[in-house]
């Protein structure tokens, strides 16, 4: 670091993003043009294609609320659009992120006279790959030129930890924005922050506290008109909008308040509509309980998950304006049974916590600096060391240091390290000590061989000994779908990015140049889901007929490499050594568009499957299935409301309507599998029993051998609770039994009469008649033969099932 | 993973630590190895395993130090260690063998001669 | 030669008597039949040919060229075994050959494509192969031949293990349906194959494998059986071997002077030697998780030599450096570093996985060690882990197959040849890795789907040679398996 560091970091957040810069000591917060430190997250475009980004645009959301953007973020990664119909344009969240950053940027220019080239941004934990590449590309077309992501709740610890004493142990980073919450714990040791585990929901967050006060509203007000009021209706959104935004108000003034009025002039069928409300903060704490238990539902089972009860957790982080309301604050304290941290102001936490974590990566704002003056020692230091004894490493480079023997460090109360002599590749390593928590700075001494001093550039480093963190893990593992709806894990949730991984599979099937239609699929997926239809899918690999040298048969080894950087980036690549190419093409990594209206019939057919299990479950008084049932009901809940939003238009319903849907359907099936075990292991110890019998009366002695392996097989699966397995066992065990009851002399009659019992069914009725007579005429003349003879022509013209097995995702390899 | 790939990329070779190495030592170590790698320095671009050495890449020095930190993945690292030098993995020596016998497909015509 | 016999007329009698007897020969499709018309215009041909090959030989210069080209059309086959073939030519021999099905009726396209790839091996030139290939994924339906001549482009491309299977179900054609040609062709590749790759003891086997050896094979079939050491008890071993038979076989090398280098190594060389070196006995360590460390290495770097005594040692070194005595450091250790308990089921999950991984690069036999009865549980869970997997795989591809099927989704007919063999490697590995218990229940999951794919090549697709081989396969592992209702079926539809 040199003297004059400038390290900046950005907090996007959902309602208002912020930017700070962090100069080697203290992180400062950016004031924008009107002096505040927040800037509303909200964009406007008007008829002239003029931008106007943060309050100067907010000002404008309930006069042109056409015209004017908030709360985006949500949909960031997605193709959704904004309309913009003043100026005729569309645009992305992607786009309109690119315009907040934009006048962030300009707002660090205008207050410290550098326009940053590279910096930190924020992003939620649990942001998707595509969110997280999304928020790349904006900072990029906002005219970065380096970007790096860091998860908010492990800025806002380092941000935290910067300023705390005594920081060892378990801490828990508790982030409710405007749409979004996370919840992290780390663990402080040795001045070091570790992240041990972190969850959250994207669909959570101070919104909808806002939408819990609307449905309140409406359903207290006594107005007739307004008691009509229906998030579903498209009609009302600019009333319902003009609502949540009064309700927010209402929930920002109850924060010093017991009581607020809410009583917004809503515009409603060309009418302006006056409510007239009072909220008490008892009120607010009883809409606003069932979202914070949900928030505290996640903290536990994050706390559960990695062992930490009690005492353990030393204290509670809030990030995030919704934070400070004291009704949540007092909840969430008194269930973790922790302290809060003091004296931090959760709304530019984040932002602080980006541009320490820039300084800790080294990411200087100004890019590579040219200096008029040739650089002879090219060094390696943290700019920012929770070591207080860290190294110094060099290399000498430049004609000038061809005698340079020998480089001293000296600190600026006069300290003096070791001499570092040169070793034969010219470079040398320096153990220094730092005065513990405050900006070091070393002189850098050069002597030659003769011990006569030798100048050296740069001449001086700067060292800061604070709070440091591991590299940024990843949120949600990441992994390859096979044909069997498995998924290979290829980064486990938490490795550290940048990371790269190449794994081995073989193709399920055969792909022939010029083949029509014949793609290979290699589907990336996220999630922690084992099933890969559960998780959600970020891209996917292909490989087209028409771009393979040669046939690729089935079976043929795929070698495929994913690599993700800390932008959120991923790579991925398919290596066929069979046909010696390499496959690069990575369809869309786009978050999937949501259609409500395909939506519906899904969540039908998994509230008819509930509804199914939930008779048995009581039939047969499961009650660990009726608790797995309850939780399921509360999901159907939330999917009901979500979707009534999003046909009203709400496309951040929608999202959450699709997610809930993936999380019923993992749980519904869950569900039916613990059901169906004991019917399975019913059934089977049943045909167990039944092929016993055939194979005692007409077996051979090779079968019963096979069909006591077969018993004992299908004993070890029960005892593991392998379905699967299971099944094959039982598919062996009744071949077995059938094949002895085939012996049976009465046997091949009664197939035949159950077949002739069908005849109606026959594709040639005429002709299978023939047959069914041809088949008495056997019967009556005990020829056994002809009766099979005539089975069988009778079941080649009845019709068949052919059973075909629906692969997750379509995926091509194993 | 197999227990060659398990040896070979040892956190503890990697960051050239002793098992008993101290939480401090692990940050120490990967400062210190990204720092030469950033410099090209040869002397960090390769680490000496009980099964020949292998290259040092910043990737592999990040992930080191973060299966170190974690002190259930350190623990079963420290299993994984070999004790100096005993594993002896070059293939088996020839024993006195005969010389392989002609291409019979090429004789008969059904094998271009390679 | 006299004047005064007819003999033009005589030759005319001659080739009409024999087309004629050829022509009325029982129809199968599988034999060679002439068609109608040949009946006429050979014997002319034949006529036409031997009168300008006497003038020729009168001194008519043009007569010889006439001569000859009617000899190239009336026995195209003949021409390209004695001149294409040898002078490298597979394109013209291709084409030369096709010819013959002006008079022959069964498709001569497959026997074209054998005919090519012997003169694409002669070429010596890697420029041929490419195009070969292209014709063998040309053909919507691929004979005996047909399969022969994919099997050596395989087998030039490198992937001998493949043209080996194909050998080996080609060898398996029934004997009362197919010409024996195709089946001693065969059969020849897996002897000469097996010969060069150092394995005596495969390579007698098939040389006397049934149809009984003669020519080639019966030559290669003595060389092995020398160098197999086998003697009198041996059934390959015939009473009537004596060293005048012996010394007949040997002398037949002659026949063939390619085959003399091999005689002379095979002089040379005493009888049970083997051009594969042993395994190196290392002395074990004394402490159980080293010795452990140990012998999972070696298994990891020589998976080759790895048999099943070996395998179990490992077993049995994991289970002893897992046990609760030997894991109570760890426990201590771990509990030292604040790690919750269970470092021991980490370590024996991490064990596992790596057994796992051995037994499926091994390529001897398990199903033995299993009932053994000091196996260790260890040994016990990741054999039931290879084994699920394996049958994970297997039914995975075989719903693809039949999702392929059910939709009509066709494929080249080499390709539709590849994908089975591909099923059938994949069934082995399941056996052969678990014992006769898993060959039962891969056969219960293949049988079904993989009848359905031949009955569909055989009725919708017109295929013949291929589905009868898969029927072939069916029965004989239906027999494998004591799966009566099975033989039953594919009896009746091998017969076909």
């Amino acid at each position: 670091m040199a003297a004059d560091a400038f390290y900046v970091g950005f907090d996007l957040g959902t309602t208002n993003s912020a930017a700070a810069v962090f100069d080697g000591e203290r992180a400062h917060i950016v004031r924008n043009a009107v002096g505040s430190p927040l800037t509303p997250s909200v964009v406007r475009i008007d008829g002239r294609g003029r931008v106007t980004v943060g309050d100067k645009a907010r000002k404008f959301a309930e006069r042109d609320p056409e015209n004017t953007v908030m709360e985006f973020k949500r949909l960031m990664g997605t193709a959704a659009t904004y309309a913009f119909p003043a100026a005729g344009v569309q645009r992305t969240a992607e786009e309109l992120a690119t315009e907040v950053l934009r006048s962030l940027r300009a707002d660090v220019a205008a207050q410290f006279g550098i326009e940053p080239k590279r910096a930190v941004i924020s992003v939620p934990a649990l942001f998707e790959l595509a969110q997280s590449a999304a928020t790349t590309k904006a900072a990029l077309a906002a005219g970065f030129e380096r970007v790096e992501l860091i998860q908010e709740p492990i800025a806002s610890a380092l941000a935290s930890g910067w300023s705390a004493e005594d920081g060892e142990g378990y801490w828990l980073v508790y982030d409710l924005g405007g749409g979004t919450f996370d919840v992290s714990l780390l663990e402080s040791n040795s001045g070091f922050l570790r992240v041990v585990g972190h969850d959250g929901d994207n669909f959570l967050g101070g919104r909808d506290v806002d939408a819990a006060i609307v449905d309140w509203a409406i359903s207290t007000s006594q107005d007739g008109a307004a008691a009509g009021l229906s998030r579903s209706n498209p009609e009302h959104t600019a009333a319902i909008e003009q609502l949540k935004r009064a309700a927010e108000e209402t929930k920002i003034e109850l924060s010093r308040a017991e009581e607020a009025a809410l009583s917004p002039a809503i515009p409603l069928h060309g009418l302006g509509l006056e409510l007239d409300l009072t909220l008490t903060r008892a009120e607010l704490e009883r809409l606003c309980a069932p979202l914070i238990d949900r928030s505290l539902d996640v903290c536990e089972a994050l706390l559960h998950e990695h062992g930490v009860h009690g005492a353990a957790l030393r204290k509670v982080v809030f990030v995030g304006g919704p934070t400070m309301m004291p009704v949540l604050r007092r909840r969430v304290l008194e269930r973790l049974g922790a302290p809060a941290a003091d004296g931090l102001d959760p709304m530019t936490l984040v932002a602080r916590g980006a541009a320490i974590y820039a300084a800790t990566s080294n990411l200087d704002a100004r890019g590579e600096v040219a200096d008029a003056r040739e650089q002879t020692l090219w060094l390696q230091y943290p700019p920012v060391s929770s070591d207080t004894e860290p190294f110094v490493v060099g290399r000498a480079i430049g004609a000038a240091t061809e005698a340079l023997h020998a480089v001293t460090l000296v600190r600026s109360d006069g300290w003096r390290s070791t001499s570092a002599v040169l070793d034969a590749e010219r470079s040398f390593a320096v153990q220094v000590q730092l005065e513990v928590g405050r900006s070091n700075v070393f002189r850098v001494e050069g002597v030659g061989r003769d011990s006569a001093p030798l100048p050296v550039h740069p001449s001086e480093i700067k060292i800061f000994q604070g709070l440091t963190i591991a590299d940024p893990p990843l949120s949600r593992s990441v992994g390859v779908a096979l044909a069997n709806d498995r998924v290979r894990v290829y980064f486990e949730r938490g490795t550290p990015l940048p990371a790269r991984c190449t794994f081995a599979h073989t193709t399920t099937m055969t792909v022939a140049p010029g083949a029509e239609h014949s793609v290979l699929r290699i589907p990336i997926v996220q999630g922690e889901h084992d099933a890969a239809h559960l998780c959600r899918l970020v891209g996917t690999l292909e490989i087209p007929a028409h771009a393979v040298r040669a046939t690729l048969p089935a079976g043929s080894a795929v070698e495929v490499t994913l690599e993700l950087d800390r932008g959120g980036s991923l790579a991925a690549r398919a290596l066929i050594p069979a046909l010696a190419q390499v496959f690069e093409r990575v369809e869309t990594l786009l978050v999937p568009g949501v259609d409500p209206s395909q939506l519906a019939p899904h969540f039908e057919r998994l509230v008819e499957r509930l509804t199914a299990l939930r008779a048995s479950a009581f039939r047969e008084a499961r009650r660990e299935l009726i608790l797995v049932l309850e939780r399921a009901d509360a999901r159907v809940l939330e999917v009901e409301r979500d979707l009534a939003a999003a046909r009203g238009g709400d496309l951040d319903a929608a999202q959450r309507a699709r997610r809930n849907l993936i999380e019923l359907d993992a749980e519904i099936e869950g569900g039916e599998q613990a059901r169906h075990w004991p019917e399975l292991s019913a059934k089977a110890a049943r045909d167990a029993s039944r092929a016993s019998a055939w194979i005692e009366s007409y077996g051979t002695a090779q079968e019963r051998r096979m069909l006591e392996e077969a018993v004992d097989r299908m004993g070890e699966a029960l005892r593991r609770h392998d379905i699967r397995d299971l099944k094959r066992q039982a598919d062996v065990v009744s071949r077995l039994g059938h094949a002895a009851w085939l012996r049976d002399p009465d046997a091949w009659p009664n197939m035949f009469e159950a077949a002739a019992a069908r005849v109606h069914d026959a594709r040639d009725l005429p002709r299978a008649q023939a047959i069914v007579e041809q088949g008495r005429r056997a019967m009556a003349a005990h020829d056994n033969e002809g009766v099979r003879t005539a089975t069988r022509s009778l079941w080649a013209l009845l019709p068949e099932q052919v059973r075909v097995l629906e692969h997750g995702m379509d995926s091509g390899v194993r | 993973m197999s227990l060659r790939a398990k040896i070979i990329d040892n956190p503890f070779y990697v960051l050239e630590l002793a098992p008993t190495c101290a939480r401090a030592d692990i940050e120490r170590a990967q400062q210190v190895w990204l720092a030469k790698l950033e410099l090209s320095l040869q002397s960090a671009m390769s680490y000496a395993t009980p099964l020949g050495r292998r290259p040092r890449t910043p990737e592999a020095v990040r992930k080191a130090a973060d299966e170190l930190r974690d002190p259930v993945r350190r623990i079963a690292h420290e299993f994984w260690m070999l004790r100096g030098d005993r594993c002896d993995e070059t293939p088996s020596e020839a024993a006195e063998v005969a010389s392989p016998p002609p291409d019979a497909l090429v004789a008969l015509g059904l094998r271009a001669p390679r | 030669m006299s004047p005064d016999v007819p003999w033009v007329p005589m030759f005319h009698l001659l080739v009409l008597v024999v087309v004629v007897a050829l022509w009325a020969k029982p129809r199968d499709p599988t034999r060679r039949r002439v068609h109608w018309w040949a009946v006429v215009v050979m014997p002319v041909l034949v006529g036409a040919t031997a009168s300008w090959l006497f003038d020729a030989l009168s001194g008519t210069v043009s007569a010889w060229l006439v001569a000859v080209v009617c000899g190239v059309l009336l026995a195209p086959q003949t021409c390209c075994r004695y001149v294409f073939i040898p002078c490298g030519w597979p394109r013209a021999t291709y084409w030369l050959a096709r010819t013959a099905r002006w008079y022959w009726a069964t498709d001569s396209r497959d026997e074209a494509l054998y005919f090519a790839s012997l003169a694409a091996v002669r070429s010596g030139s890697a420029k041929r192969w490419p195009w070969l290939a292209t014709k063998v994924a040309a053909e919507t339906e691929l004979g005996g031949c047909g399969l022969l001549a994919h099997a050596i482009v395989l087998d030039a491309g490198g992937r001998t293990e493949e043209a080996r299977r194909t050998c080996i179900a080609l060898a398996s054609l029934d004997q009362t349906s197919y010409h024996r040609t195709v089946r001693d062709l065969a059969l020849e590749w897996l002897v000469a194959e097996a010969m060069t790759r150092g394995d005596f003891d495969a390579a007698t086997e098939w040389a006397f494998h049934p149809p009984s050896a003669r020519g080639k094979r019966a030559v290669l079939g003595q060389l092995a059986m020398h160098l197999t050491a086998r003697d009198a008890s041996d059934p390959f071993y015939d009473a009537a071997s004596s060293w005048w038979t012996r010394l007949q076989r040997r002398a037949w090398a002659l026949r063939w002077p390619a085959l003399l280098p091999l005689l002379r190594w095979t002089l040379r060389t005493p009888a049970g030697a083997s051009p594969t070196a042993a395994p190196r006995v290392v002395e074990p360590a004394a402490d159980p998780r080293d010795r452990a460390l140990d012998l999972q290495l070696r298994a990891d770097a020589c998976p080759a030599e790895l048999r099943a005594d070996g395998i179990f040692a490992l077993a049995l070194a994991w289970s002893a450096a897992l046990d609760e005595p030997a894991l109570s450091l760890w426990e201590e250790r771990a509990r030292a570093l604040g790690v919750p308990p269970g470092v021991g089921e980490r370590l024996r999950d991490a064990a596992l996985e790596m057994l796992v991984e051995t037994l499926r690069n091994a390529t001897c036999e398990l199903g033995a060690l299993l009932d053994r009865p000091d196996a260790p549980g260890i040994l016990h869970d990741a054999a039931f882990r290879v084994r699920s997997a394996d049958l994970e795989v297997l039914e995975d591809s075989v719903a693809a197959l039949e999702g392929r099927v059910s939709a009509d989704r066709r494929l080249a007919a080499v390709d539709e040849w590849q994908e089975w063999q591909a099923i059938v490697r994949l069934y082995e590995r399941c056996w052969t890795r678990s014992g006769l218990q898993a060959r039962t229940t891969a056969f219960t999951v293949v049988h079904r789907p993989v009848c359905a794919q031949a009955v569909w090549l055989w009725n919708q697709r017109d295929e013949r040679t291929v589905p009868h081989l898969m029927f072939r396969w069916l029965l004989d592992e239906a027999i494998a398996v004591g799966d009566a209702e099975a033989i039953t079926l594919q009896r009746s539809n091998a017969k076909l």
